[in-house]
């Protein structure tokens, strides 16, 4: 049980990245992104050239993984939300769409990249944590890069948490998205937040695909599953709330890991994805959310 | 001006046809052979393609270079499926109706199933590469113009099965396999011939083929304490299968299929590798003559040895050069299939195939070796 939930967590710390990344872009564009777990395959990607072109350590890789994450975000909204965005927020969201398959395609044509996921180094190379917890059982076994994985989410979220409350960027990006005619008139770049919106978006998948290669490689064709993945996060914790796409993030996760354990994989699944349907139709601003922030 | 441009033109024309007729050779040139090759050389599978791809490129240049087959040559056109069934198809479509009259599809069970389908309502030989045998042998018995090269699932289970009683003294396994076609049937035809030996499965749990978590799966694995795991799939997912069961101390034997048979899956299984992993492949073992004669020629042409994908390339495109051969000028599909159904022996890289009107496998258990990965390569156990 105890294995089960370390794993749960692991994997649902990355569900939580992805989903507050749809959060935030959708906060300042009102458009699903559905191109977030593609954009954690390639921050994965780009960390991996890192390491080998410069041979780097892993850190500096997800420091420039990040960075560039942000750099495709700036230039995802330009190239594709902005002008989608102009037929309205559900031409903007199918553009996401499309340019999962971009992504999904266009990453197989690098070379070094190609379609196969690829090993990462770990961020630290040390052993498992193996704990005996009682005599005749399997010892409980913490990978070392699942302590990572939760401190680096840790790390991730008290950064957001200062860059949104404590900088004039954070409170200008919130006030933007809370009322860009407002905004406006007070003098702030609406265009500019929500670039830097979908910069920092971006930037938590590419962040995400990097922690977590260690565990489960980078590269290959599992983007969009873990974009849905997301989404479920998203909605169960509650579109609208930050906090509440990360703990659905940790709830799915460990949902997934049960679920399967007990029932097998054919069950986990359709119950993950169902889940998703009852929290549309019994809570849909979801578990942290509030009534008044689901539009009509 | 009209009338002016109508009339260069129809001059141009003319002269086009005359200089036609003064340049055309006096004896035709025999009209080549046209063969279609439907692989899937990006996307997911183009580890397995990609190889095929190289080893169809190396068989047309090769039977070419000896006269071609009747004395046409051969013209093997190879195109991309993206793993999806859906494109194979319709380019099956297309390469029939443009007058190839033998398809190589493919690297995957779904898109070769989706081209068998289109193959047999148009009456043409279809060779393909997976271990599924459902795609000639099916409920309602053999199926015309579908071959398949490569041990089929049964001969690699048996081969696995056999070794995990005889040489690992197994009574009880584990199966873990892929969700997708290749690995349900897969782990049918394990649990059935682990029955047959004698051999008890005492647990069996799927996984989706982008799978990056197998706790779930390892710790319900580990619980049934099984003396050796069956995994089947394929890709580079099964590694990460390894990884994780020997991460959590399910530290017995694991036999893989031949999906697991490369050199990528131990690179991801890491140090995970370094215990008992053995998988099935008629390349294990002893090399023939017929395996070094093709590992010479791969790696002269491409400076790299032979991996099963491209042995399955090379016998697929052998096989339909036998089949043109013996059909004497005959190119339908019922014609192609019983010429191979003829029942010759033809010695090729995975084995000495021996089809008949039952068989469209033609392989036999002997032709499968079993192979023990060690330190990141696969070699005799």
């Amino acid at each position: 049980m105890l294995q089960l939930l370390i794993a749960g967590l692991t994997v649902g710390s990355e569900y939580g990245l992805i989903a507050l990344g749809i959060h935030i872009i959708l906060r300042a564009t009102r458009a699903v992104s559905f191109a977030q777990g593609e954009f954690a395959i390639v921050g994965g990607l780009i960390a991996l050239s890192i390491v080998d072109a410069l041979h780097v350590s892993v850190w500096i890789a997800l420091a420039g993984a990040t960075l560039a994450g942000f750099a495709l975000g700036i230039a995802f909204e330009r190239v594709v939300l902005r002008p989608a965005g102009r037929a309205g927020e559900t031409g903007a969201t199918i553009a996401t769409i499309g340019t999962v398959f971009v992504l999904l395609y266009g990453h197989a044509l690098v070379p070094s990249w190609g379609s196969e996921p690829h090993p990462f180094t770990p961020f630290w190379p040390s052993s498992n944590v193996t704990l005996s917890l009682s005599k005749g059982e399997p010892p409980l076994v913490i990978p070392a890069q699942s302590i990572w994985v939760a401190a680096l989410l840790a790390v991730a979220l008290v950064a957001l948490y200062l860059f949104f409350e404590r900088t004039y960027y954070g409170k200008a990006i919130r006030a933007a998205a809370d009322n860009p005619l407002g905004a406006r008139l007070i003098g702030i770049d609406v265009r500019s937040t929500r670039a830097i919106s979908v910069g920092l978006g971006i930037a938590l998948a590419a962040y995400a695909g990097t922690i977590i290669g260690p565990i489960t490689l980078v590269g290959g064709a599992a983007g969009f599953a873990l974009t849905i993945k997301g989404f479920v996060a998203a909605i169960l914790g509650g579109l609208e709330s930050p906090v509440g796409c990360v703990a659905g993030g940790l709830v799915v996760g460990v949902l997934e890991a049960l679920v399967t354990a007990q029932f097998g994989n054919d069950v986990a699944e359709p119950i993950v994805y169902a889940l998703l349907l009852v929290m549309l139709l019994v809570r849909p601003q979801g578990l942290f959310g509030r009534r008044d922030a689901v539009r009509d | 001006m009209t009338r002016t441009l109508v009339m260069a033109l129809a001059t141009a024309c003319i002269a086009s046809l005359a200089a036609g007729a003064t340049t055309a050779p006096s004896s035709a040139a025999p009209e080549p052979i046209k063969l279609a090759a439907i692989l899937s050389t990006s996307g997911p599978s183009a580890p397995l393609g990609v190889p095929e791809s190289n080893a169809v490129k190396l068989a047309e240049r090769e039977i070419n270079a000896h006269g071609g087959i009747n004395g046409r040559p051969v013209q093997f056109d190879i195109v991309d499926d993206g793993a999806k069934a859906d494109v194979a198809a319709q380019l099956a479509t297309q390469m029939i109706a443009s007058g190839h009259v033998a398809i190589f599809c493919g690297t995957r069970t779904d898109t070769s199933a989706a081209v068998a389908r289109v193959t047999a309502a148009a009456n043409v030989l279809q060779l393909y590469t997976t271990p599924t045998e459902s795609l000639w042998h099916t409920p309602r018995g053999v199926v015309k113009n579908v071959f398949q090269v490569n041990p089929r699932d049964q001969l690699e289970a048996i081969s696995l099965l056999s070794f995990a009683k005889s040489r690992l003294h197994a009574k009880n396994v584990a199966i873990l396999h892929d969700e997708n076609l290749y690995g349900t049937g897969g782990a049918t035809i394990a649990t059935a011939e682990a029955k047959a030996l004698g051999i008890n499965v005492v647990a069996q749990e799927s996984y989706p083929g982008t799978a990056t978590d197998f706790t779930p799966q390892i710790v319900k694995l580990r619980g049934a304490k099984p003396d050796a795991v069956v995994l089947w799939g394929a890709t580079t997912t099964p590694g990460l299968a390894i990884k994780a069961a020997r991460t959590l101390g399910l530290n017995v034997p694991i036999l893989g299929s031949s999906g697991i048979l490369s050199p990528a899956i131990l690179n991801v299984a890491g140090g995970g590798a370094a215990g008992e992993v053995y998988s099935a492949s008629p390349l294990a073992g002893a090399p023939s003559a017929e395996q070094r004669a093709f590992a010479s020629l791969y790696d002269k042409e491409y400076h790299q040895p032979i991996v099963s994908f491209a042995a399955n390339g090379w016998d697929a495109a052998q096989i339909i050069f036998a089949a043109l051969r013996e059909a004497k000028g005959k190119t339908d599909g019922r014609s192609l299939a019983s010429a191979l159904e003829g029942g010759k022996e033809l010695p090729l890289v995975d084995g000495t195939y021996k089809f008949s009107p039952s068989d469209h496998n033609g392989l036999v258990p002997g032709d499968v070796h079993i192979a023990k990965a060690n330190n990141g390569t696969w070699g005799n156990p």
